[in-house]
C-alpha cells in the first residue's frame, strides 16, 4: 500500500509542480479583466459614470468623451450575472457615482448566462481578476491552467506578453475602423444566427430581468440613474433580427423604465446619425462610432440631470 | 458526483485512504471490522450520489431494502414466487413512474387524440435503471438458487450502492459482486496499479475523445438541416466515437475505481467497434446489460433453443426491451428495433456466433461494415425525434455528400482532440488481445511506461472541454 502511494505521488509531483508554475504564469499576463478590477479599486471613489455590459457596450462606450469621470466595466460576452457583480463589488466604494449604463443588446434578455456556451472559458477571468465567488468550486471557471498550455507559460515567463484590449478607461481597442476585414457587412446574418434564441426559456429571461431590477433598485435607494441602452447597428444586422425577440427585449426595458423614474431607456439600435464608417462590423460600433454614440449620451446625461446633481 | 470533477479528484482518494488506513488496518482487531468497512462504503456512495439529489437516496434505500426483504422472505416463505413477484413489481412501479409514465400517457393521448392531464412533473433519478435492475438480479438468482440470500443487510446496501458503478454501471450481479462484499478484502499492487491505468484510459476516453466530439456533435445536431451531407456523416461518425468514449470511459473508470478498494467488476466493453457482425457488437458493447436481458428474458422466453422464428421473436423482445430500458422516447424504441431487424439475416444464416477470438486485418471490411450499420443506428439514437432522425439520415444522403467529403480532412470540422480518435483505434486494435485496451504491461521498460502516463495525462489536460455529463446518467 505504501509503495503504491508513494509512486502515486512520485508520478503526481513533477506534473502539480508544473501546473502550479504555469498557474502563477499565466496569472502574470496583464489583461483587461485584471486592469479593470484593479482601476476600479483604485479610483471607484470618484467615479461619476459607470458602463458595463457586453461587447456592444465594451467597444461602443469611450468614457473620454463624457464630461464626468467615467469608466467602461464592459467585457466582451459579459452577461448580466456579471454586470450586476460588478456594480454590487465596487457600490461601496462608488460615492460619487451618478450614471450606470447598462448596454441591453438584442440577445441580452434570453441570455443563458456566460457559463453556458462556447464564451464560457471567460468565467475564470472574473473568478481570478475580480475574486469573484460565483463558481469558485468549479476548476474550468477558476483556473487559468485548466488546459495544458507550455508555449503560453513561456511566452509568459521570459517574454513581456501582453493581454491588454482596452484604454485606459476601459474601452476595448481592437475594434477599430482600420482593423476592419472587407465583409464586415455580410457579418450581420452570423451574428443574428449567434443571437437568436427562437426556443428560449422564460426562466432564463425572469433572471436576466432580475439582475435588471437589483442594479436599479439599489441604484434608486442611492439616487443614481440608470440609462438602458441598445447600441446601434447596421441595417445587415437589425433588418434580419428576430421580431419576437427583439420586441421581448424592446418592452422588458420599456417596462422597466416605466416603473422606475431613475431609468431611461434609450433605443438606439437603428440610430440614424450612424453610418458604415462608424461601424467594425454589422453590430459592433468602431473608435468613430464609440466616440459619436458617447457624445450623443452626454448630451442626454446633461439634459437629463441626476438628482444627485441637483441637490 | 461526476468522476471528470474536482469533486470526485477529492472524494476518491479521501475515501481510498479511509477505506485501507481506517477501516482496514486501523480496525484490524475489531470483531466487526467487515461491517464498519461496509458501512462506510454504503455512507460514501450515498454521499457520492446525494452530491447530485440527496432526495432520492431514499429511492435507492427503498429498492435495496425491498429486494434484501425479499430475497429473505422467499427463501423461507411456501411461496416464493408471491415475493419474487412483489419485489419486482415494487422495483419496476418505481421505475415505471419516475422514467416512463409520462411517456405512455402521453403516446395514448397522442394515440387517441386526447388531452393529457395527468402527466406528473418528476425529475428523473440518475442511474435508476441501473441500480434498480442490479437489485432486481439478485431477488431472481435467489429464486433461482443460484446465490443465498444474505442476513447481511449493509453487505447487501454496499452491493447496490457501490459508488463506482452506482450510476452508469457496470451492471452488476449478486453472483460476482456480493461475496466480495461478504468477505475480507486485500489490498492487491498489481491491481491497484491496473486499476490507476484503467482510470486514465476511462479519462482520456471521456474527457479528450467523448468531450472534444460532444462538442461537434451537437453543433451539428442543433442545426443539421442547414448543414450538408458530409457534415452530417461525419457528426454521424463522431456521435459513435463519443457515445464509445464517453459510456466505455465510465465503466473504465467504474472498474478502476473498484479496483482500488480490492473490488473486481466484470467488464462492460470489449473493444465494440471491432466486431464483424452486429451479433458479434452485441457481446462487446454495454455487456452487462446484454448479458442481463439475455439471462433473465430471453433464455426464460426459450432463447434460441425452439427454433429460428421463436429465436427471432425473442430477439425483437430483448431488443424492444433493451431500447425502452434507455429511455422514454420511441427513437429508442425504434433503435432498438433497428437492431433486431440486423440479427434477422444472422438468425436465419446461422451466422450469430460467427466469429470468437480477435479480429485480424484481413477482417476489416467485414469491421467497416458492421461500424457502418451501427453508426446508422446512433443516428436514431441520438435523435430528439423520429422526424428529425429520418431528416437526419436523409440530409446525410445528399448528392454533395460525396463531393464535400474533403471537409472531413479540413479544420473545418475536426479540432485536433478529434483527431485523438485515431491514436485511441491504434491502442485498442494493437492491444486487443489484452486483458483491457490500456493494459501497458507489454511495455517491459518501466520509465517508458512513465512516458506514456506522462503523454496520457498532458493530452487529457491540454484537451479538456469542460465537465461534461456522461450520456448514460440520463438512462
Amino acid at each position: 500500500m505504501k509503495r503504491f502511494i508513494i509512486k502515486i505521488l512520485l508520478l503526481a509531483l513533477p506534473i502539480s509542480f508544473y501546473a502550479v508554475i504555469q498557474e502563477y504564469a499565466l496569472r502574470t499576463i496583464p489583461n483587461d479583466y485584471a486592469y479593470k478590477n484593479q482601476w476600479l479599486t483604485e479610483n471607484a471613489q470618484s467615479l461619476k459614470i459607470l458602463s458595463l455590459g457586453s461587447s456592444h457596450g465594451f467597444f461602443g462606450i469611450q468614457p473620454t468623451e463624457f464630461s464626468q469621470l467615467a469608466f467602461n466595466a464592459g467585457h466582451v460576452s459579459q452577461s448580466l450575472l456579471f454586470d450586476e457583480f460588478i456594480f454590487d463589488k465596487f457600490l461601496p466604494q462608488m460615492e460619487s457615482l451618478e450614471y450606470v449604463i447598462l448596454p441591453i443588446s438584442y440577445f441580452t434578455m434570453r441570455g443563458k448566462g456566460l457559463q453556458y456556451g462556447a464564451e464560457k472559458w471567460r468565467v475564470k477571468n472574473y473568478t481570478i481578476y475580480y475574486n469573484c465567488p460565483y463558481f469558485r468550486c468549479q476548476p474550468q471557471f477558476a483556473l487559468e491552467s485548466y488546459h495544458f498550455a507550455p508555449k503560453k507559460t513561456l511566452k509568459a515567463l521570459f517574454t513581456k506578453v501582453n493581454h491588454r484590449g482596452c484604454d485606459s478607461l476601459g474601452r476595448g481597442i481592437d475594434y477599430s475602423l482600420e482593423s476592419r476585414s472587407d465583409d464586415w457587412q455580410t457579418a450581420g446574418p452570423v451574428a443574428m444566427k449567434r443571437h437568436t434564441k427562437v426556443n428560449y426559456s422564460q426562466s432564463d429571461v425572469d433572471k436576466n430581468l432580475s439582475h435588471i431590477n437589483h442594479i436599479v433598485e439599489v441604484c434608486k435607494n442611492r439616487g443614481i440613474k440608470v440609462i438602458l441602452l441598445t447600441t446601434p447597428t447596421y441595417h445587415t444586422y437589425y433588418d434580419i433580427l428576430d421580431k419576437d425577440q427583439l420586441e421581448q427585449m424592446i418592452s422588458c426595458c420599456e417596462l422597466i423604465a416605466s416603473n422606475h423614474e431613475n431609468v431611461i431607456y434609450f433605443n438606439w439600435l437603428k440610430h440614424s446619425s450612424f453610418d458604415e464608417n462608424d461601424f467594425f462590423d454589422a453590430d459592433h460600433l468602431n473608435e468613430f462610432g464609440a466616440i459619436k454614440l458617447t457624445t450623443l449620451l452626454n448630451q442626454e446625461i446633461s439634459t437629463q440631470p441626476c438628482e444627485k446633481m441637483r441637490k | 458526483m461526476l468522476f471528470n470533477s474536482l469533486e470526485f479528484a477529492i472524494f476518491l482518494p479521501l475515501v481510498f485512504l479511509l477505506y485501507w488506513f481506517i477501516f482496514d488496518y486501523a480496525m484490524k482487531r475489531c470483531p466487526r471490522q467487515l461491517f464498519w468497512q461496509n458501512l462506510f462504503v454504503v455512507i460514501a456512495s450515498y454521499i457520492f450520489y446525494g452530491w447530485w439529489d440527496w432526495r432520492f437516496l431514499i429511492l435507492i434505500a427503498f429498492t435495496s431494502f425491498c429486494s434484501w426483504g425479499s430475497g429473505l422472505l422467499l427463501n423461507k416463505s411456501p411461496k416464493p414466487k408471491l415475493w419474487l413477484t412483489l419485489n419486482i413489481v415494487i422495483n419496476l412501479l418505481i421505475l415505471g413512474t419516475f422514467k416512463y409514465f409520462n411517456f405512455f400517457v402521453g403516446s395514448f393521448c397522442d394515440l387517441f387524440g386526447l388531452t393529457n392531464t395527468i402527466a406528473i412533473n418528476v425529475i428523473l433519478p440518475v442511474g435508476i435503471s441501473f441500480y434498480t435492475f442490479q437489485a432486481l438480479s439478485y431477488s431472481i438468482d435467489v429464486y433461482r438458487k443460484k446465490i443465498a440470500p444474505t442476513k447481511d443487510m449493509v453487505a447487501f446496501f454496499a452491493y447496490v450502492s457501490f459508488f463506482p458503478q452506482l450510476v452508469a454501471g457496470p451492471i452488476e450481479r449478486a453472483t460476482n459482486l456480493l461475496p466480495q462484499f461478504e468477505k475480507k478484502r486485500v489490498f492487491d499492487y498489481a491491481e491497484a496499479v491496473d486499476g490507476m491505468r484503467r482510470i486514465l484510459w476511462g479519462l482520456f476516453k471521456k474527457i479528450v475523445v467523448a468531450d472534444n466530439c460532444a462538442t461537434y456533435v451537437d453543433q451539428v445536431w442543433n442545426n443539421y438541416t442547414n448543414e450538408c451531407g458530409s457534415t452530417l456523416a461525419l457528426a454521424a461518425i463522431l456521435f459513435a466515437f463519443q457515445i464509445y468514449g464517453d459510456f466505455s470511459g465510465y465503466s473504465d473508470i467504474a472498474i478502476g475505481s473498484a479496483k482500488l478498494f480490492g473490488i473486481r467488476l466484470r467488464d462492460n466493453f470489449i473493444t465494440p467497434y471491432f466486431s464483424r457482425n452486429v451479433a458479434e457488437f452485441w457481446k462487446r458493447w454495454h455487456i452487462s446489460l446484454n448479458t442481463w436481458f439475455v439471462d433473465y428474458v430471453y433464455i426464460p422466453l426459450g432463447g434460441s433453443r425452439e427454433g429460428r422464428w421463436k429465436t427471432i421473436r425473442n430477439t425483437f423482445v430483448i431488443f424492444l426491451l433493451s431500447g425502452l430500458w434507455h429511455g422514454a422516447n420511441w427513437t429508442y424504441v425504434i433503435w432498438g428495433l433497428y437492431h433486431a431487424l440486423l440479427f434477422v439475416p444472422l438468425i436465419l444464416l446461422g451466422r450469430t456466433k460467427a466469429y470468437t477470438g480477435v479480429a485480424t486485418w484481413k477482417q476489416i471490411p467485414q469491421i467497416l461494415l458492421t461500424f457502418a450499420l451501427v453508426t446508422l443506428g446512433w443516428i436514431i439514437f441520438r435523435a430528439p425525434s423520429i422526424g428529425d432522425a429520418w431528416g437526419y439520415i436523409c440530409g446525410m444522403m445528399q448528392l454533395g455528400t460525396i463531393h464535400s467529403i474533403h471537409r472531413f480532412f479540413t479544420q473545418e470540422g475536426l479540432t485536433p482532440a478529434n483527431w485523438t480518435i485515431l491514436a485511441m483505434i491504434a491502442i485498442e486494435w494493437y492491444n486487443r488481445v489484452q486483458k483491457h485496451c490500456f493494459d501497458v504491461r507489454v511495455i517491459k521498460h518501466g520509465w517508458l511506461r512513465i512516458i506514456v502516463y506522462y503523454v496520457l495525462i498532458l493530452i487529457i489536460w491540454r484537451y479538456s472541454a469542460g465537465e461534461q455529463t456522461f450520456i448514460y446518467f440520463q438512462f
